[in-house]
């Protein structure tokens, strides 16, 4: 839509991080794919190599003294504003200063396809809120159109003047492997980002002049000198000098800077739903001297906002009367109202799945670390040797739940712990670390940020205060060996250790509460079904790892302690780490209410996998899920059981024929307990198949643009 | 039967409006056994814009607007209605076909004269499919009952099972609550029964419009007696749509006439505007229904 680089490169940045991390517990390869910079034979792509040029010669220091952008940034206010998010630790729109750069061929390539989405997107437009030949020819399944919220009835059969009805949209762009072009997602109801564009080259040209001007960028301002005539055109009357608004939700909203800016580039009056009324059936803007009429309307509020008479009835951001406005053709409105039908809204229903994933991940891990550092702050009565056994299956256990590979062998890890804890858990950058899945917890629950209260979200950005404070915790300095770690319990790492801890705690505070307003305030619609989804499996996916860590390796946990010749010595360090387990899976309480006795492996397997009593059970996890896979809507109820619900009832049958004595035995020759590996492989297997069905058949955009629904194929 | 409806509706505010927009769905439709003959629409004070259509769903809309200051606002509609007794909107062999096929049918039909009515299916603003609703529904729909058999079951039991409370429900109470205490009005038991059918994967819309009640033998028939109603439609596919009414336990024949339908009553609202004041508001609703000679 755009004939300017940056949005893509920003929105390629953002979206190829994302599809990683959600691939985060079964990390693949990186697929080998297009390099950017380099040719296959080494050398440098010749289009990078001026603005290269210029960048060397700007040097080391002087481009260290530009790179002071953000600064210049902030103070022209271009700031993605977002709900409480005072560090920007989920804003999309970061500016790097190195450009990337496309070259012409690749950007005609882009420009074309980019076009032709858009024609489609504007047939498919006028089609659904038309004739509607999709459905009637069985193109497009009926359902998909009926049940999409952005399908407003209210909004059939309204077109402006003009061929083209949809005369905005923007995309989510990416390079796949192949080199190629890919669209990842497409937006029509309140297309962002030409805006950014916009301030991102105003401010490239003001900082890096000389890499902006050896570099021949393509101008910027055809486009908006296009979308200037195009709206002029859309005014029924006075098209010599139409009255453009831009109307937007206000400056809480998340997008406001760059209403407030486009309007003031462009020249329009920027506008609240307050601002304008309707009269005579026509728009008008409340002025000083009176009212005004309005001719176009270009639209940043959604569509079912915009009229509290014929659509969503207590919205403050709409005009009562726009509809039949525009119904009348007294006025024009851009995007189109009913646009959003073209967007996907399996988007939602993905979004929610993650918030329940990474939720109960982040937990699952925050429990855990917490764990750990209460080994290090009393480790005094842990005592040195449970410290020492215990923690290799710890860290294990971790590295298993952040889907991280370990460093070192356990022995090496062991000797200087908090470093690793701070690779492992607390780096930001580092895909499965707990700051990096708080963030996108945060930014999969923005995404569907129309679900959550003001109360809500207080507790959300509570957890993002919190993430900010794990990632800036730094314990220790780089050691220059592997030394001992520092016994002493006052020295500088063990105060760290207690600050982690109290943070830790405030965290799983706000975890616990975000979790309750899912359970409690949310109606049991498909989008709480494939939250809970995502939770209980994310739930069976974490026990099995911390199970997998600590109580299925060799030797350490008798099932009879008796029988073991090392029992004197090996009991207290398996009673711990059973302990330890227990407490960090949340079951500690009730095995201890109980059986009020030892801890004993069978009866803790017992209580933790089999029991469907213990809301932390696998078992209790598999039940749930059942139920919610035979819940979940089907696009054509057929009597054959779906994939995700032969996988769910699979995993059921599977738990229910094991038993715990026969789980706690240790294997004669191998002296682990091979039947409980195998079990806990085998769920994990069943679980993860499961994950990637429920994705496959809910939220496939693989492959692709996907508009609203792929082609079925018609019988002959 | 021809009747003549008079429908008046009264909003008092503690403060004058500057500009209200309304809108109004008090035109009888015209289908198969309806004819609407006459339909006149008279507002205080006068509406600046006035302007009848179609909306989505077929039924005739009205928007007006009054743009001049005004503490009251009365909308008297006038319509005729030639009805005729059948229940059926396109009478057919229907009867004998079993629940279950009727849902298969509308599930796996590719042709868009069925599928179209999946919209009646899917949940919709005020109707939400659900286990409960299911399982309250279960026992009227054995293995291989007529679809229209299982619906007048079902009807028979809502009209058994709940009491017509007026005032315990308001238009957003949840189906559940209004399972859960077994009273409600008409427009709660349409909802129900349309959840009901939703449930076991039926297409069921609901339908807003007049009853004529009958005076006790003997007396006269007061005015502003009578009243907005509502009940459900059940979808056959290839035959058309049937009536219920569950508050009166009845096919609704000629005492009943049709204003308008869609998926719940969110579609429907017989009257509904947004007006800029800060007063508090009062409603008064009349309804009379007169049977014509002749």
């Amino acid at each position: 839509m755009c004939a300017v680089a940056e949005p893509a490169e920003i929105v390629y940045r953002v979206k190829s991080m994302d599809v990683m991390e959600h691939a985060a517990l079964q990390p693949s390869p990186r697929p080998a794919g297009a390099d950017e910079l380099y040719a296959p034979d080494g050398s440098l792509q010749s289009h990078w190599r001026p603005s290269l040029a210029s960048l060397e010669r700007l040097g080391p220091d002087e481009l260290s003294r530009r790179l002071d952008i953000r600064r210049l940034l902030r103070e022209n206010g271009v700031t993605f504003h977002v709900h409480g998010d005072p560090g920007g630790l989920h804003r999309p729109w970061e500016l790097d200063l190195i450009p990337w750069v496309i070259p012409p061929a690749d950007w005609e390539q882009l420009e074309a396809g980019l076009t032709q989405q858009a024609m489609v997107l504007d047939l498919l437009f006028k089609d659904l809120n038309g004739p509607r030949m999709l459905l009637r020819e069985r193109v497009v399944p009926s359902e998909a159109v009926f049940s999409h919220p952005g399908f407003l009835r209210a909004c059939d059969k309204m077109h402006h003047r003009g061929e083209r009805q949809l005369v905005f949209h923007s995309a989510d762009c990416c390079r796949g492997p192949d080199g190629g072009f890919r669209i990842l997602r497409d937006f029509t109801q309140s297309p962002a980002g030409a805006g950014y564009a916009l301030e991102h080259c105003t401010v490239l040209a003001r900082v890096l002049p000389d890499v902006f001007g050896d570099c021949n960028v393509e101008r910027i301002f055809h486009f908006f000198r296009a979308m200037r005539d195009t709206l002029a055109r859309l005014a029924p009357r006075r098209r010599d000098d139409p009255r453009i608004v831009l109307l937007t939700p206000g400056p809480e909203y998340e997008t406001y800077f760059e209403h407030a800016y486009l309007a003031a580039y462009l020249g329009y009056t920027l506008v609240q739903g307050e601002d304008l009324t309707v009269r005579d059936g026509a728009v008008w803007l409340k002025s000083i001297g009176g009212l005004e009429p309005v001719d176009v309307i270009l639209r940043r509020v959604t569509d079912v906002l915009c009229d509290p008479l014929e659509l969503q009835e207590d919205s403050r951001h709409g005009v009562a009367g726009l509809v039949e406005a525009v119904r009348l053709q007294h006025v024009a409105v851009a995007t189109p109202l009913g646009a959003g039908v073209l967007e996907n809204p399996a988007l939602a229903a993905e979004n929610l799945f993650w918030v329940g994933r990474y939720l109960e991940r982040a937990t699952a891990c925050a429990r855990l670390l917490r764990m750990l550092a209460t080994l290090f702050n009393h480790s005094d009565t842990f005592g040195p040797e449970a410290e020492r056994e215990c923690l290799p299956h710890l860290l294990q256990a971790l590295a298993n739940l952040t889907g991280a590979a370990l460093p070192a062998p356990l022995e090496e890890l062991a000797q200087w712990p908090e470093r690793r804890l701070q690779s492992l858990v607390l780096d930001a950058h580092l895909g499965g670390s707990l700051p990096r899945t708080l963030r996108l917890l945060a930014s999969n629950a923005y995404a569907v940020r129309d679900r959550w209260s003001a109360d809500t979200w207080r507790v959300i950005d509570a957890i993002q205060e919190h993430a900010e404070a794990l990632a800036t915790f730094s314990p220790l300095p780089e050691p220059a060996g592997p030394e001992p770690r520092n016994p002493d319990p006052l020295g500088p790492e063990s105060v760290g250790m207690e600050r982690l801890q109290a943070t830790l705690d405030l965290l799983l505070t706000s975890l616990i509460a975000f979790t309750g307003y899912t359970m409690e305030s949310m109606t049991r619609a498909v989008g709480w079904i494939l939250l809970d989804t995502g939770r209980r499996m994310e739930r069976g996916l974490m026990l099995i790892g911390m199970l997998q860590g600590t109580l299925s390796t060799p030797g350490t946990l008798p099932a009879q302690p008796s029988v073991q010749p090392s029992a004197q010595q090996a009991e207290p360090v398996a009673q711990q780490l059973m302990k330890m387990t227990l407490s960090t899976l949340e079951s500690l309480i009730t095995y201890c209410r109980r059986y009020r006795s030892r801890l004993r492996l069978e009866q803790t397997l017992d209580l933790l996998l089999l029991d469907e009593t213990n809301p932390r059970s696998l078992a209790f996890q598999l039940e749930q899920l059942r139920c919610h896979m035979q819940a979940l809507p089907r696009p054509r109820r057929t009597s054959r059981t779906s994939p995700e619900e032969r996988l769910a009832l699979e995993a059921y049958a599977s738990l229910k024929r094991m038993d715990a004595l026969e789980l706690a035995k240790i294997s004669g020759r191998s002296r682990r307990h091979e039947a409980l590996r195998t079990f806990l492989a085998e769920q994990s297997r069943l679980l993860a198949a499961m994950a990637d069905t429920v994705s496959l058949s809910f939220f496939s955009h693989a492959g692709g643009p996907t508009p609203l629904a792929r082609r079925r194929a018609t019988a002959p | 039967m021809n009747d003549r409806i008079i429908h008046s509706t009264k909003f008092r505010h503690s403060e004058p409006m500057p500009l209200s927009h309304n809108e109004a769905r008090l035109s009888p439709r015209d289908f198969s056994r309806q004819t609407c003959t006459r339909n006149r629409y008279q507002i205080t004070p006068k509406p600046r814009v006035f302007r009848k259509r179609f909306d989505y769903f077929g039924n005739q809309i009205c928007y007006f607007s009054i743009e001049e200051p005004h503490s009251e606002l009365t909308v008297t509609v006038i319509s005729e209605v030639l009805v005729t007794s059948t229940g059926y909107d396109t009478p057919g062999p229907a009867d004998d076909i079993p629940w279950e096929a009727a849902r298969n049918l509308l599930l796996e039909s590719d042709p868009f004269d069925i599928a179209e009515h999946r919209d009646f299916l899917l949940d919709s603003s005020l109707i939400t499919a659900s286990a409960q609703l299911r399982a309250y529904a279960t026992p009227s729909f054995p293995m291989g009952r007529p679809l229209l058999a299982a619906a007048r079951d079902l009807m028979e039991r809502i009209s058994h099972d709940f009491a017509y409370v007026p005032g315990f429900t308001e238009i957003s109470t949840p189906l559940e609550e209004v399972l859960a205490h077994r009273r409600g009005v008409c427009q709660d038991f349409a909802h129900l029964a349309i959840g009901c059918m939703r449930s076991m994967g039926l297409a069921a819309r609901y339908v807003s419009g007049y009853i004529e009640t009958l005076p006790p033998p003997g007396q006269e028939k007061l005015v502003g007696a009578d009243a907005s109603h509502a009940w459900f439609s059940v979808y056959v596919p290839k035959d058309g749509w049937m009536d219920f009414a569950p508050t009166n336990n009845q096919i609704p024949m000629d005492r009943h006439i049709t204003l308008a339908w869609g998926r719940d009553y969110a579609d429907v609202p017989p009257l509904r505007g947004v007006v800029y004041t800060s007063g508090s508001q009062v409603m008064d609703v009349t309804v009379d229904v007169m049977r014509l000679e002749g």
